[in-house]
């Protein structure tokens, strides 16, 4: 285990954490203790310690939240202008010349021409700073599908030759895409990471500011014992409805977040996996992942690594700081609900199986704090799913037992009984409180304008609030089956993410969300008579957000009702009032220069000569394939590409002479139909 | 007869045959047609074009005419001939220094291997993840020593317990 001198931010952190336990823990149990009192007068006492128990427990999360978040505002409000000696930003300090960074993009099965315009934003932006000398490209494909493959390939040689940065910006195909994106990056470690002190990872709708990456270079070399840095990216770059929400939300309240969750961790803070820069020597000696024991999803590979390789990190003596403050990093939302869900679908098995290492020796407590936190971002919603359970079977019992709607057993709301109402006031406000913080900041700092105006944002924090108010048992909902489904051992693979703005149909919003809508729809017109009219009060945002869920999913993700809210300054994001020209330079018109591979990239690889010569020079003589190649070249001149597997063509693809052979044979064919098959008639 | 745009003006943009007149065949209107779209996907200038067509069309006067598989083979065989003596030989190099000859260096003799070049050479470094003890029971036992510890140091600030050690 490594240990610097002068990690004078540990005794720091650790009273700042001692803080916010104390915070947390406090009104939790004080809470706890009220409502114990309400619960022992009309409760079982199975109900009781039940109800308690979870109530506790998500309280004590959703405070964690809200303590953050003022710590946060507090940390903006007195600004940055009194840095502590350790910050590692005051300790940074002019590159040397010989230093090197790689920035890696792991790409599996993307949007090619988005991917490129990402590089190329990056690219042209460092060059703009004069520091572009430090710095590397690696576009690192883990791409299975054939199609995929040589876009992509195609597409690395014309932007090289676009920026005629060949031997700067280079590309790799791993033929075998084990542990996925943590493999990918560990692969690039194991093959080039001697060559590089420092490398950015990107996600394949990531973008970093030149400027950005330069500053982290200066922040690294000044401090040695820095592991890892992390900047905040920020949502941009949507019209679908769901995802400005989303970025909105994201941009008005994670500053406050980012603020306070710095002001907690210090040099133990967190990765997400991209847009933050690695020492790649220790990364590479600590931090490739084990696999656990026992099968998946609980078990073998970790389907989220970042949380992982920062407590390795830092379990190795490393610091890891989270520099949110650096600006010029962005990247992209999930366009709609169903998208967002499955990226959820993944992270919750991932956050479950880092429990899994809570008992991990060596590690941090601030990262078994990350893991237990990660965790309960899924778990919170079957909790609260039990917990409604419990309130449902607490009425019935109040009504069992001859209670009347003027007096009810949990829920007595009115001057008799004033506390339920206090405990709905207090969670509220922890709930709310960020919100209404992070207007005021906004506000403070003249940057309301920014976000559309006051006016603007004041309507924009309402529909969001309610929006997410309605979203939220829809989220519980699913989260609670994707925690079951973990549970129960039916795990999720890593996939392809969706990029662009693509609308939820109908059919598929029905066929993800009919069932809930169903559910909703009953509850809202038969709950009533069973509950009693406080109770389905009480509960009616509930059966609203299960029964809206259908036609929420479908109108969120459409681009023109997003467009329609930016037309009226709703839902406006700094970046969207002062475009930074990384992002203008994602359009269209900056890749146009892109090879334009219409249909079949196979055929067009097989029969454009430039792609032909191209793709065959990155390719090698696989000549212990010969024989299967000769079979399936064989095969696909005489039948034709289309009858050709994924995988043949993977196989095709990866030998150069086959590749050759095929070019010269599809070319010499004379008969009409085969022509015609290969796209030459 | 077949007629290049070059020689015939611009107006002229389509082979012109006539197999009544010329010997070759209706076949090779889709022959020739298709070696010039094969040409026209490779940045040719306009001599290296012309010569080529030349080539080609001057080849096809020679081949037996019942055999549209031969002339086809042969049609095609000769183009890449011809596309190989712009580059010391070898067609696939020639079409690959055709492609990058925007950035291709004069001096390069094999653009394949060039462009492999820009490819970083791997230097392999082993990256294995280290053993890791997960034991729940290890950690309690853990978690209780030092918690111990606490007491221990703070019992020493209290005077009695403090004076007994």
């Amino acid at each position: 285990m490594k240990h610097h001198p002068g990690r004078g931010w540990e005794a720091l952190s650790q009273g700042r954490r001692r803080w916010l336990t104390a915070l947390i823990a406090i009104p939790a149990a004080a809470l706890g203790v009220l409502l114990q009192h309400e619960l022992a007068l009309s409760q079982p006492i199975w109900l009781e310690i039940f109800t308690l128990g979870i109530f506790v427990l998500l309280f004590a999360w959703i405070s964690a939240g809200f303590w953050t978040a003022l710590v946060g505002f507090f940390v903006l409000l007195r600004g940055r202008a009194r840095p502590v000696s350790f910050d590692p930003e005051i300790l940074s300090q002019h590159p040397r010349a010989d230093a090197r960074v790689a920035v890696i993009m792991p790409i599996y099965n993307e949007e090619v021409a988005r991917t490129i315009a990402g590089l190329q934003a990056c690219y042209r932006s460092l060059q703009r700073t004069g520091k572009l000398e430090h710095f590397e490209f690696f576009l690192l494909s883990d791409s299975r599908d054939p199609q995929s493959w040589v876009t992509e390939e195609l597409a690395w040689a014309s932007l090289c030759e676009e920026l005629n940065a060949f031997g700067r910006i280079h590309y790799r195909r791993r033929p075998i895409n084990n542990h996925a994106k943590s493999g990918n990056v560990a692969d690039f470690c194991r093959r080039w990471g001697k060559r590089y002190e420092y490398m950015v990872v990107l996600d394949a709708d990531s973008v970093m500011a030149g400027d950005t990456l330069y500053r982290m270079l200066e922040v690294m070399e000044g401090n040695p014992q820095v592991g890892i840095l992390q900047t905040q990216p920020v949502s941009v770059n949507r019209s679908t409805l769901y995802a400005r929400i989303q970025q909105f939300s994201q941009r008005l309240y994670g500053p406050l977040f980012s603020a306070g969750l710095r002001f907690w961790q210090l040099g133990d803070g967190h990765f997400i996996g991209h847009n933050a820069m690695i020492r790649v020597a220790p990364f590479t000696e600590h931090c490739a992942l084990p696999i656990l024991p026992g099968p998946a999803p609980l078990g073998g590979q970790f389907l989220s690594h970042d949380f992982v390789e920062a407590a390795l990190m830092a379990r190795a003596g490393w610091e890891v700081w989270f520099l949110p403050e650096l600006g010029g990093s962005w990247e992209e939302s999930p366009p709609t609900l169903i998208d967002d869900l499955k990226r959820d679908r993944r992270w919750a098995q991932g956050n479950m199986q880092h429990l899994r290492l809570l008992a991990a020796d060596g590690l941090r407590s601030a990262h078994r704090f990350l893991f237990i936190n990660g965790a309960m971002s899924f778990l919170a919603a079957p909790l609260w799913g039990i917990f409604l359970v419990l309130g449902a079977i607490s009425g019935l019992l109040f009504w069992k037992h001859g209670g009347s709607t003027s007096s009810m057993s949990l829920f007595h709301y009115g001057v008799d009984n004033p506390l339920p109402v206090w405990l709905f006031a207090v969670t509220l406000t922890f709930l709310l409180g960020p919100k209404l913080l992070a207007v005021i900041w906004v506000h403070w700092s003249r940057q309301a304008k920014y976000f559309g105006g006051t006016a603007a944002l004041l309507f924009g924090v309402f529909f969001e609030s309610v929006i997410a108010i309605v979203l939220a048992p829809v989220r519980m909902v699913f989260h609670s089956l994707f925690v079951l489904q973990t549970l129960a051992g039916r795990g999720v693979k890593w996939g392809a993410q969706v990029r662009g703005d693509q609308e939820t149909p109908w059919a598929v919003a029905v066929r993800n969300f009919g069932i809930l809508s169903l559910v909703g729809l009953l509850f809202l017109f038969g709950a009533q008579p069973l509950l009693g009219f406080w109770h389905f009060a009480w509960l009616l945002p509930i059966f609203l957000g299960l029964a809206l869920s259908v036609p929420l999913a479908v109108f969120t993700s459409r681009s023109s009702w997003g467009l329609w809210a930016r037309r009226r300054r709703l839902f406006l994001i700094p970046e969207e009032i002062q475009v930074p020209r990384e992002l203008r330079e994602l359009s269209p018109e900056y890749v146009d220069f892109l090879p334009q591979v219409d249909g079949d990239a196979f055929v067009a690889t097989v029969v454009d000569p430039r792609f032909n010569a191209v793709h065959a020079a990155l390719q090698r003589d696989r000549a212990g394939l010969w024989g299967v190649t000769a079979a399936l070249c064989n095969k696909a001149l005489t039948l034709g590409p289309a009858e050709l597997s994924r995988r043949e063509r993977n196989i095709l693809l990866s030998d150069r002479q086959a590749m050759l052979t095929l070019h010269r044979a599809v070319w010499s064919q004379h008969e009409p139909e085969k022509l015609a098959a290969w796209g030459l008639l | 007869m077949y007629v290049d745009q070059w020689q015939s003006g611009p107006a002229a943009v389509e082979f012109d045959f006539s197999p009544a007149t010329d010997p070759m065949a209706a076949g090779d209107v889709l022959l020739l047609s298709r070696m010039d779209a094969y040409l026209s996907r490779l940045p040719f200038d306009d001599a290296q074009r012309l010569w080529l067509r030349a080539e080609l069309a001057l080849q096809l006067r020679q081949l037996p005419m019942d055999d549209p598989a031969i002339r086809s083979a042969r049609a095609f065989a000769t183009l890449q001939n011809r596309i190989a003596t712009l580059h010391r030989g070898d067609e696939w190099e020639a079409r690959l220094a055709l492609t990058l000859r925007p950035v291709l260096p004069i001096e390069i003799e094999q653009p394949s291997r060039w462009l492999r070049g820009q490819q970083l050479q791997p230097e392999r470094t082993k990256m294995a993840s280290a053993p890791m003890q997960r034991s729940l029971s290890a950690f309690l036992q853990r978690q209780a020593q030092s918690l111990r510890g606490v007491l221990n140091r703070g019992l020493r600030l209290v005077p009695f317990f403090g004076s007994a050690r």
